[in-house]
């Protein structure tokens, strides 16, 4: 990409964030909402410069960001594995993949009150919540991608003389890469919104902790800013992890582009 | 390949033969369970047995709980938060987005903005929301619309703007008016992805709704399992679980329905596919 394509390329998204911006602080300067329910963009930026002087915002920021990888590498991994099983052994599929689809229609946020009662109501329950969130898109679509790897491919690599080790790293495994980026994406974001819930609901730290305290001393600027930097937040990592996949992971993959564009 | 020769096994077959061995399984844990819980080897507290479960859904659906309300009453609520917002929602999304669709600027100008409502997470904006119109009902049903709006609105935006130029061409080759093309060619061809997002939607939809529940009320699913754990109450938190998890299936498959209803052909193509 050259200098000239990424200048057209942002160009739209500026003028719509200036425009927006510029909405939003008439809609509050001409008085058409109170303003101690919508504060305007300079008071949300002060809230949050105040609030990052403090450090506070370092403080709930670090607390989310820690319970965020943790929880999802751990959900990950057991995504990954459960569906490497799943996906590869016919037996353990037919005999066992009904337990994913009876919990998948299960909010995450809805385990909060059971994760509360086998983990209390410390750090490991919000661990144990984001995990699992984490867990199911990325089962799901690891599932997916080993299913369908195509049975000659499979048969040439025993032909060869692959192990099981082998036939798992060098066939299954970058078969199924696209469909596995694919969960890794979904249960990313899934993750935030759930750490964001749990932190609202239980938890003295954190960026959604943050957002409940500030609704509950009547501080909106603050409140809006951590909505944004959320989303924000959200937004980037996504983006990073789209660029990791697919420009670097996947850029043997030939369909890749096609599939992710 | 030896797949060529194999002559495939009819539907009916591959799926019994299919589900008698999740069945099998099914069967096993909910023994095993049983069995862990009954000898105490689990206390009951933590998990509590499937008997008891079946137990608990009998005093839910007779007595209720908190306080007398039947377990029909939070299904009730729950319910009509989650229609009211996810028509809402779909009522205003899917219209604007093939208005946003359909004309190009709109969809330059826009694009940042719903990627960036997307992205916030909808369970986040609630605190502002019980400020802006009370702790009440409406709050609720505003949580829904906006973490199903932006869902529907990518969703719609997409099949509008990507249907199939090839169509478009060999409707215009034939000289269909403009008009008709867009109510006759592009909207039914948006419609797969327009339920695609309707589908997303719901979830997302049953999500925070039950995060909402659990913040200042009594009545509803996400109400019922809050507080019964705060009451110790494990057996009707699973219970309440359960229900939530049948209700998102249920839903989910209504809207399976609702689209091979409408879109036959599409069914048809994608059966085909397979």
């Amino acid at each position: 990409m050259s200098v000239k394509d990424i200048v057209r390329a942002s160009m739209y998204p500026i003028a719509t964030g200036v425009l927006v911006i510029l909405c939003w602080t008439a809609i509050v300067e001409i008085g058409l909402v109170p303003r101690a329910i919508l504060p305007s963009p300079v008071e949300v930026g002060r809230a949050g410069l105040v609030e990052l002087h403090s450090g506070r915002l370092g403080i709930h920021g670090a607390a989310s960001i820690n319970r965020l990888l943790s929880g999802y590498a751990i959900g990950a991994m057991i995504g990954v594995t459960l569906g490497l099983l799943l996906g590869g052994i016919r037996s353990v599929r037919a005999y066992c993949y009904f337990i994913v689809e009876v919990l998948r229609p299960i909010p995450p946020l809805g385990w909060i009150p059971l994760a509360i009662i086998w983990f209390g109501i410390g750090e490991p329950s919000k661990l144990f919540l984001i995990a699992l969130t984490a867990c199911f898109p990325i089962l799901v679509a690891t599932e997916k991608g080993v299913g369908q790897i195509p049975e000659p491919l499979v048969r040439a690599g025993r032909a060869m003389d692959l192990g099981p080790t082998a036939l798992l790293v060098k066939v299954v495994l970058p078969n199924a890469l696209p469909d596995i980026t694919t969960g890794l994406r979904l249960g990313w974001t899934l993750a935030i919104a759930v750490l964001v819930g749990t932190e609202m609901i239980a938890a003295q730290s954190g960026i959604g902790f943050m957002i409940m305290d500030a609704m509950g001393v009547g501080n909106f600027a603050l409140l809006v800013f951590g909505i944004i930097l959320l989303g924000c937040f959200s937004i980037v990592t996504d983006a990073g992890l789209k660029y990791v996949f697919d420009q670097k992971l996947l850029r043997w993959h030939h369909n890749a582009t096609k599939t992710f564009a | 390949m030896a797949n060529i020769h194999k002559i495939p096994p009819n539907r009916l077959v591959r799926s019994v033969k299919g589900s008698w061995r999740a069945w099998i399984g099914a069967f096993v844990i909910l023994a095993l369970w049983e069995t862990a819980s009954n000898l105490n080897w689990i206390s009951s507290f933590i998990l509590p047995a499937p008997s008891t479960l079946a137990l608990t859904l009998y005093e839910l659906i007779t007595d209720g709980f908190p306080e007398g309300i039947k377990i029909q009453a939070h299904i009730a609520a729950t319910m009509s938060r989650v229609i009211s917002g996810f028509a809402l929602a779909a009522l205003i999304g899917v219209p604007l987005g093939i208005a946003i669709g359909a004309v190009p600027v709109l969809d330059k100008l826009s694009a940042s903005v719903i990627a960036f409502g997307r992205s916030i997470a909808a369970i986040s904006v609630l605190p502002l929301f019980i400020a802006w119109f009370g702790i009440g009902e409406a709050s609720k049903v505003a949580l829904l619309f906006f973490g199903a709006f932006w869902v529907v609105l990518t969703y719609t935006v997409a099949g509008v703007k990507y249907v199939d130029p090839m169509l478009i061409r060999a409707a215009l080759s034939v000289g269909t008016p403009q008009r008709r093309i867009f109510f006759r060619v592009i909207l039914p061809a948006a419609l797969p992805r327009v339920f695609a997002g309707l589908k997303v939607a719901l979830g997302v939809a049953f999500l925070v709704i039950v995060a909402a529940e659990m913040i200042a009320t009594v009545k509803g699913l996400g109400a019922l399992i809050q507080e019964a754990r705060t009451s110790f109450r494990t057996d009707i938190t699973m219970v309440g679980m359960i229900v939530i998890g049948l209700l998102g299936y249920l839903l989910s498959r209504l809207l399976d329905w609702a689209e091979k209803r409408l879109m036959p052909w599409n069914v048809r193509l994608m059966e085909r596919a397979r």
